[in-house]
């Protein structure tokens, strides 16, 4: 006598039916969820673009001001070390501030590159939305070139972008950025 | 001899299957091609935010000064062509160029009271408390008087549209970037 299994299959096609649309639904979520997840990436990867070009905007300022005034920048960072301008600085010496150095000269010559002392002629924008800003100007590195009587100072601009996005409420992004350029004084 | 149990699906559990993968595959077929639209759009964006940063890296440092500001305060067509087309999505941009006159850059410079070089041993600044005074303001149109008629400075603003094949541009498909560019005379 043989008897087949048949019997065993009983019920089968709804637990198979569920078990398939189970997986689907996962399938479908997991999809939906990475699609959110590129959108929020391409927001970022706008957001980060807005900030950056605004932190350029900054070193471009800057820029500007210390082709305009370079004797002014040079002055403004010797005088952060605490150093007369006029002396010789011998190259590969030791940059340490001495004490009572006065950076304020070096404040007074960056604070006004900024997007709040010199407003967007852009019209229409919001400008507390785009904002741009030089944050710091130090002297990294200076010394005298006796030949072409040159004072050389390589100096670093850091400025910070700050950009508002009001799309996929992203709020603020901030980037910094740091150039750094070679100032020359003749004495 | 074979005994046969015919008990396995029967036409009313089949019935049910098929109810409950229509209702969960129809939904989900739906959102499969929700989400693949949505992975379109995803694609494109990624490319316009590329390709912003091309054209304005390009304005804020390749074209010249004079190509730059023709035409200034009036709309100008990117340089990829209007409906620039990559897989099929299409992008459109514009950049708009507002300049800053030499009058209207006026600059904080800090104004030094050195102590006299002559005197000048130690290198050091022997009048660091009272080397400063008030800081004194300046317009590039007074630092460059033979050039005081060109612009130095412009903002420049650039927008971004694009669509997927099946649709059309509009003001959600879009953002803006913002940014200074200086003059600086090389020298």
């Amino acid at each position: 006598m043989t008897k087949n299994n048949s019997g065993s299959r009983s019920g089968i096609a709804l637990p198979l039916v569920l078990v398939f649309s189970i997986c689907v639904m996962v399938f479908t979520a997991s999809l939906v969820f990475f699609r959110k997840e590129s959108k929020q990436q391409n927001l970022t990867n706008v957001h980060f673009l807005q900030a950056n070009f605004l932190a350029q905007s900054a070193v471009q300022m800057m820029l500007l001001k210390l082709s305009a005034f370079p004797q002014e920048a040079c002055d403004a960072g010797v005088l952060s070390l605490g150093y007369c301008p006029f002396r010789g600085i011998i190259a590969g010496s030791e940059l340490a501030p001495v004490a009572g150095a006065n950076r304020q000269g070096l404040i007074d010559f960056y604070s006004d590159c900024n997007s709040d002392r010199f407003p967007w002629k852009v019209p229409g924008i919001t400008a507390a939305n785009w904002k741009f800003a030089t944050t710091d100007f130090k002297v990294i590195s200076a010394y005298t070139n006796p030949g072409e009587r040159q004072l050389i100072i390589s100096s670093q601009i850091t400025a910070l972008g700050e950009a508002n996005l009001p799309r996929g409420e992203m709020g603020v992004r901030k980037e910094e950025m740091i150039k750094t350029v070679k100032l020359t004084r003749e004495n | 001899m074979i005994i046969r149990q015919n008990a396995g699906v029967t036409l009313a559990e089949l019935m049910i299957a098929v109810g409950i993968l229509a209702f969960v595959i129809v939904p989900i077929f739906g959102l499969l091609q929700y989400s693949n639209r949505g992975t379109r759009e995803q694609d494109a964006e990624g490319i316009a935010a590329n390709l912003a940063k091309e054209e304005m890296n390009r304005l804020m440092y390749v074209i010249t000064r004079e190509n730059l500001l023709l035409g200034a305060g009036a709309v100008h067509e990117w340089s990829f062509g209007a409906d620039y087309d990559i897989k099929g999505n299409k992008f459109s941009g514009e950049y708009t160029v507002y300049p800053f006159t030499s009058n209207e850059l006026a600059f904080a410079i800090p104004k030094f009271i050195f102590h006299d070089p002559q005197t000048c041993s130690s290198g050091v600044e022997s009048n660091p408390g009272g080397t400063l005074n008030t800081p004194d303001t300046m317009t590039i149109a007074e630092v460059y008087p033979d050039t005081a008629g060109e612009c130095r400075l412009a903002d420049i603003r650039l927008v971004i549209r694009w669509r997927v094949a099946t649709g059309e541009y509009n003001d959600v498909n879009q953002f803006e970037l913002l940014a200074r560019r200086a003059f600086v005379d090389k020298e």
